[in-house]
């Protein structure tokens, strides 16, 4: 007997091997082919949505910082007389939006995986918050939500999300450190 | 001793080539020697302020060369100028541009930071020079809670903070009532004699120029003697 299920593939050679040359081995997962592939191409699907999101919220970093980039011109104009240097100017603007976007993921990682891991309570608060009926079992058969923490789509989300948002911070950042520091004090 | 700035054969253009086309310096020769400070008077739009921008690092010449402290600084890198800003040059505006965030002794711990001094030696620095001017009392005090000659007599302190060899001020008191510049252009000069720096202050303000070593006038791009 297999521990898990998944590794129905592992015993196949072996069973072959011991039925010998005219048997055929159709597993679980010849049987299910189409529904396992469905599941596949709607988790990859998701995380594109999910990363199609992540995007849509790093763009509110550049719209922040290119508004406080606009709004600091004169101190940056001010900091780059006192001698600091493009890369120091950019290295602050730097540090403020990838500090935005890594308390985010932080924060996403934390309340992501305290709704995965407790799903059931959740759904229950829920459930009992909208007067019941939220989900009825007897419609689809399906009394709990099953939920699995896999912490190779954490490590997945919280790469794309840090780089995603440092990313895309470098672009305001840069604007802010190539501002020319006389023009910046002339028009303010 | 070679002098702390020297301006040889300077021109400026802007839109070079173009119908709009603007000569704003025309060889430009100029010396502020150390210890000397030096009134620049000129009416508005004469280019007092890209005089200053070119002599401070800010902009390059289309021709000529600036030399601070016997270096010729035309035609470094930017990274270069900015480092030999930070080292050699302290800046006054007509507005005292301080950082609103931040409490006025943070102001001028600012570039000492920049320039690497450890935290509490730059405060002390700091402390001492808002001393000088009258304003220590004010330390903890954010730019809006200052008067305008307070904020300008810190703005002063925060030009020297790290003890540069050239000053440049750009109608330091041209924002102020004339007692309140009076009182402020006094803390400018204990600042410039007890230090000993070299000093170019372009003003509108005659009387305040002829208080200074030396009056220059800026007339269709050439620097004269008043």
């Amino acid at each position: 007997m297999l521990d898990d299920p998944d590794d129905v593939e592992a015993i196949v050679p072996a069973i072959l091997q011991a039925a010998g040359p005219m048997t055929l081995a159709w597993t679980w997962k010849d049987s299910s082919g189409a529904f396992l592939s469905a599941l596949t191409v709607e988790d990859n699907v998701m995380f594109v949505i999910l990363s199609v999101l992540v995007l849509i919220a790093s763009m509110n970093i550049i719209s922040g910082l290119i508004m406080l980039v606009k709004n600091k011109g004169r101190d940056i104009g001010i900091l780059r007389t006192m001698g600091l240097t493009e890369g120091a100017v950019l290295r602050v603007f730097f540090l403020c939006g990838a500090s935005i976007g890594t308390i985010g993921t932080i924060l996403g990682v934390l309340l992501g995986c305290a709704f995965a891991i407790w799903i059931d309570p959740i759904f229950a608060a829920v459930n009992y918050l909208s007067g019941g009926g939220v989900w009825d079992p007897s419609i689809r058969g399906i009394y709990r939500l099953p939920a699995k923490l896999e912490w190779g789509d954490v490590l997945s989300a919280v790469s794309l999300s840090l780089f995603l948002s440092w990313v895309v911070t470098l672009f305001p950042a840069r604007r802010a450190a190539r501002m020319n520091p006389v023009e910046a004090l002339r028009y303010e | 001793m070679s002098d702390t700035l020297r301006l040889s054969g300077v021109t400026k253009t802007y839109n070079p080539g173009k119908p709009t086309a603007v000569e704003v310096l025309r060889g430009v020769d100029l010396a502020v020697a150390p210890g000397e400070v030096v009134a620049l008077v000129a009416p508005s739009g004469a280019g007092k302020s890209t005089l200053l921008h070119v002599a401070g690092l800010l902009d390059t010449p289309d021709a000529g060369q600036v030399l601070l402290d016997g270096t010729d600084m035309t035609r470094l890198s930017d990274r270069r100028r900015t480092m030999a800003r930070r080292d050699l040059v302290g800046f006054v505006y007509q507005f005292h541009h301080l950082l609103p965030e931040f409490t006025a002794l943070e102001n001028v711990v600012l570039p000492q930071l920049a320039h690497g001094t450890p935290r509490a030696q730059a405060e002390a620095r700091a402390l001492d020079l808002m001393d000088r001017v009258g304003v220590r009392n004010r330390a903890t005090h954010r730019p809006a809670e200052l008067s305008g000659g307070e904020q300008q007599r810190v703005a002063f302190c925060r030009a020297l903070a790290n003890a540069p060899r050239l000053l440049l001020a750009d109608e330091p008191t041209g924002n102020l009532d004339p007692a309140t510049s009076d009182r402020v252009f006094d803390a400018l000069m204990v600042l410039v004699r007890s230090t000993g720096l070299a000093a170019l202050i372009a003003t509108h303000n005659l009387q305040l120029a002829a208080r200074m070593d030396r009056v220059l006038r800026l007339d269709a791009g050439h620097v004269v003697p008043a």
